[in-house]
């Protein structure tokens, strides 16, 4: 075997045959994914004692080009499964079906692509999907940062599960899952011109159990005015963070939120690194935190669901939606002071100033 | 987070709005000379919190606003240079100069990268043997002597490829060009304090002396900014114009001597091309003959191509406090932080952005 | 302009020290302020240390502000001082 991603390894000849067989089928194991169909038929129609043809189909996709691939608490491959599996769980769905897609640069060394996939594998386990469907490109050295993932997935939506970015409704609670900040943050550290040491980790994380648990205990409460109809939104806060994300539920769901600053759980490190470089935590990518819009008569009992959850423990309410100032998102300061907390423009960069 | 947290105490930032408010009798305008002042002001919400009374106005204090287009134009033509390396603070990199942003240049292949510290450029040079570095000099005298230890780092290991275009700018000129003006009745201003760290708070006795315009140093949390303006209510209602060291953990009246002394060492005081005020004599810094091997301006001549100020824009009228944001006919309308026609709008201390 | 953050020095060596805030540390440059001991707080400007924190002026101007604190009681909008005439001073 070789120990470098070649050329001849995105031809479909031998070679590709040898990667997909000794590498992604070890790691990818599953009946649908060993029939190495041209594509991957699907034909179960009930998924974890839920009828599929009566629910929702879900579609998703997202591309991955993380740079450094490898970065405390993940990779690009854990990224890549989470970000997807998290976009499905946003929406409601139960995940349960990937494509992976690789763009290789030649002289990648093989270890690092095993270990990405390896990370996928495992993550994929946690999250309960399989990665049924694949394909793998590669292109000449400097086409590609070592290696970009594009991973697609569907997941099915029960009956009676409909949160929506548009739904979100006046006096609805604003429930965040914990800390923000931490995986821009620690992506941050790592890059080049920056350089410093901290014991920053990214949350990167599957939330697809922690939605699930929310979406049951709604269910399993027999109160007429708590149903999983009570979570009205689910947004994972990602490029752009926390704020980006109120900003876009308060536009499309035309209601007015304000967010209390300091119910916003922010880790020291992530807080200290922010204010080396000048930078608002509340704008620093998360890939494991979700923000849910619930109905306040059953905020108390989703907050308390969530804090039994590992990807909930920090759950906290940091705001409430309102009829007033409809499409923006204001913010009380520390201070006591309110001001409006605008969409992210461009990527936020470090700053002198 | 020490000498942070202590000095974010909501209560006490009470106190001190109440301490203000009953002192504040009569209408007051005083210029926050520094952009990070604008900054802190609008992350905490302090301008809502202040008494009717008491109006504060954006200065030139934001090295990026003030960065006139002709400069940006001339280091956006050093980055297209094949074989340059340009090391940039973020500040910069989205700033509208004639024909495009650094990041414009970027895009079309030049070779632009961001640092957080010029020991960083210098480290891109170290590790780039064969390609020129040249640092993007901005800001003011908080920056400057950091730039000019690197200058002497890099003549101290025989560093041949790093080169500085300096954009310095010296902030006691500035702040006499705008009183000068005359254009703002100010009562006061809130002096920059990181830049007073360096230059020492003697250095604004002028303001006092020769204006009768009171002065507070003040540091950047939102009580170190409060507790200036209740200095300079105090002074104006009183008639007593001084200079008051409102950050006195980060700032001595003579200064740090080692920063200016190295920042003497390596550049000299020459005219200035400030966006806003024009030209200013004696308001920017140069590279010394002695360390012209490392100036980029001498070793790279370029054509940066005409000037152009985008018709309307009134970064410059903003940038000298005599009109607020609102004023410009751009704002909000064609100029967003989307879609920013001027630097104002781009700057996170910018005003316009602020606002 | 100018974002300087107060860290801690935790180790020297020749002209450059190690800071740290809140748990995270970054190699710096004491060029500026060759005075600066282990244990000292400097203010970070761009990876330079360019000032030595006072710590008794730190806790002078919080003491000035408890002080102030006294002097108006807890009210909301419509504080109104003890005594109408002496005020505490700023100079």
């Amino acid at each position: 075997m070789f120990d470098k991603i070649l050329l001849v390894h995105g031809s479909g000849g031998q070679l590709s045959h040898e990667l997909v067989e000794h590498l992604f089928l070890k790691y990818f194991d599953n009946p649908i994914l060993a029939r190495m169909d041209d594509a991957a038929v699907i034909g179960e129609t009930r998924f974890f004692g839920k009828n599929l043809v009566s629910g929702k189909l879900a579609f998703t996709t997202d591309s991955y080009v993380v740079s450094p691939i490898f970065f405390p608490g993940g990779d690009i491959g854990k990224l890549a499964v989470c970000g997807t599996v998290n976009d499905l769980a946003m929406s409601g769905a139960t995940p349960l079906y990937l494509s992976t897609g690789f763009i290789l640069e030649e002289g990648l060394e093989l270890a690092d692509l095993e270990r990405v996939v390896a990370s996928m594998a495992a993550t994929a386990q946690a999250a309960g999907v399989q990665i049924v469907t694949g394909d793998t490109k590669v292109v000449d050295h400097g086409k590609a940062d070592k290696l970009f993932i594009n991973t697609a997935g569907i997941g099915m939506v029960p009956v009676g599960v409909e949160p929506g970015s548009d739904q979100a409704q006046p006096g609805d609670v604003v429930i965040l899952s914990g800390t923000v900040g931490d995986h821009g943050m620690t992506i941050m550290s790592q890059r080049e011109g920056l350089r410093f040491d901290s014991p920053l980790v990214s949350d990167c994380a599957p939330l697809s159990g922690l939605v699930a648990t929310m979406l049951d205990a709604l269910s399993s409460l027999s109160t007429p005015l708590s149903s999983p109809k009570a979570i009205h939104c689910l947004r994972d806060p990602t490029r752009g963070g926390l704020a980006t994300a109120l900003n876009e539920v308060a536009g499309k769901s035309r209601v007015g939120i304000e967010i209390e600053e300091h119910a916003v759980p922010v880790r020291d490190a992530v807080r200290a690194a922010c204010e080396l470089l000048g930078l608002d935590p509340l704008y620093v990518a998360n890939e494991g935190k979700l923000v849910a819009f619930v109905a306040p008569a059953a905020a108390d009992a989703v907050l308390a669901t969530m804090r039994t959850h590992e990807y909930g423990r920090e759950a906290t309410i940091i705001g409430q939606v309102m009829a007033e100032h409809a499409g923006r998102v204001v913010l009380r300061t520390a201070m006591g002071a309110r001001r409006i907390l605008d969409m992210l423009v461009g990527e936020q960069l470090p700053r002198i100033c | 987070m020490r000498y942070i947290d202590e000095f974010r105490d909501p209560h006490l930032a009470r106190k001190l709005l109440a301490n203000i408010r009953t002192r504040s009798t009569q209408p007051v305008c005083f210029m926050e000379f520094c952009g990070g002042h604008t900054h802190a002001i609008f992350r905490h919400g302090l301008r809502q919190m202040l008494p009717p009374t008491v109006e504060l106005r954006s200065g030139p204090g934001c090295p990026v606003c003030v960065t006139a287009n002709g400069d940006l134009d001339h280091a956006i033509a050093l980055a297209r240079l094949p074989g340059v390396i340009l090391a940039t603070f973020g500040d910069m990199l989205r700033v509208p100069g004639s024909r495009g942003s650094l990041q414009t240049a970027k895009a079309e292949g030049a070779d632009v990268r961001v640092v957080y510290s010029t020991l960083d450029a210098l480290q891109i040079a170290r590790d780039h043997p064969e390609r020129a570095v040249v640092f993007l000099g901005i800001g003011f005298e908080t920056t400057a002597p950091t730039v000019a230890a690197s200058v002497l780092e890099a003549e101290a290991g025989s560093l041949d490829n790093f080169y500085v275009l300096s954009l310095h700018k010296l902030t006691p000129p500035a702040t006499r060009a705008i009183l000068d003006e005359g254009e703002v009745r100010l009562s006061g201003i809130i002096g920059p304090g990181h830049v007073t760290t360096v230059i020492g708070s003697d250095a604004w006795e002028f303001l006092p002396r020769d204006y009768s315009v009171p002065c507070a140093v003040a540091g950047f949390e939102p009580l170190d900014i409060l507790r200036a303006v209740a200095a300079l209510v105090e002074m104006a209602e009183d008639g007593q114009p001084a200079v008051v060291n409102a950050y006195s953990r980060g700032v001595r009246p003579e200064g740090n001597r080692t920063a200016l002394g190295i920042m003497q060492r390596v550049f000299e005081v020459g005219e200035a091309d400030w966006r806003g005020l024009g030209r200013v004599p004696a308001s920017g810094l140069v590279l010394r003959p002695k360390y012209a091997s490392f100036d980029a301006a001498l070793a790279f001549p370029v054509d940066p191509g005409p000037t152009r100020e985008h018709k309307g824009c009134r970064c410059g009228d903003v940038l000298r406090g005599t009109v607020e944001p609102p004023d410009c006919p751009l704002f909000h309308r064609v100029c967003t932080p989307a879609h920013p026609i001027g630097p104002c709008m781009v700057s996170a201390e910018g005003a316009c952005a602020a606002w | 302009m100018c974002l300087a953050i107060p860290t801690l020095i935790t180790s020297i060596e020749g002209t450059t020290a190690r800071a740290e805030i809140g748990g995270v540390e970054r190699t710096i440059s004491l060029a500026l302020t060759p005075e600066a001991r282990v244990g000292d707080y400097v203010l970070i400007h761009t990876g330079f240390a360019i000032g030595v924190l006072d710590e008794e002026e730190a806790q002078e101007t919080l003491r000035l502000f408890e002080e102030l604190a006294e002097f108006y009681p807890d009210e909301t909008e419509t504080s109104q001082p003890t005594e109408s005439t002496n005020f505490p001073t700023y100079q």
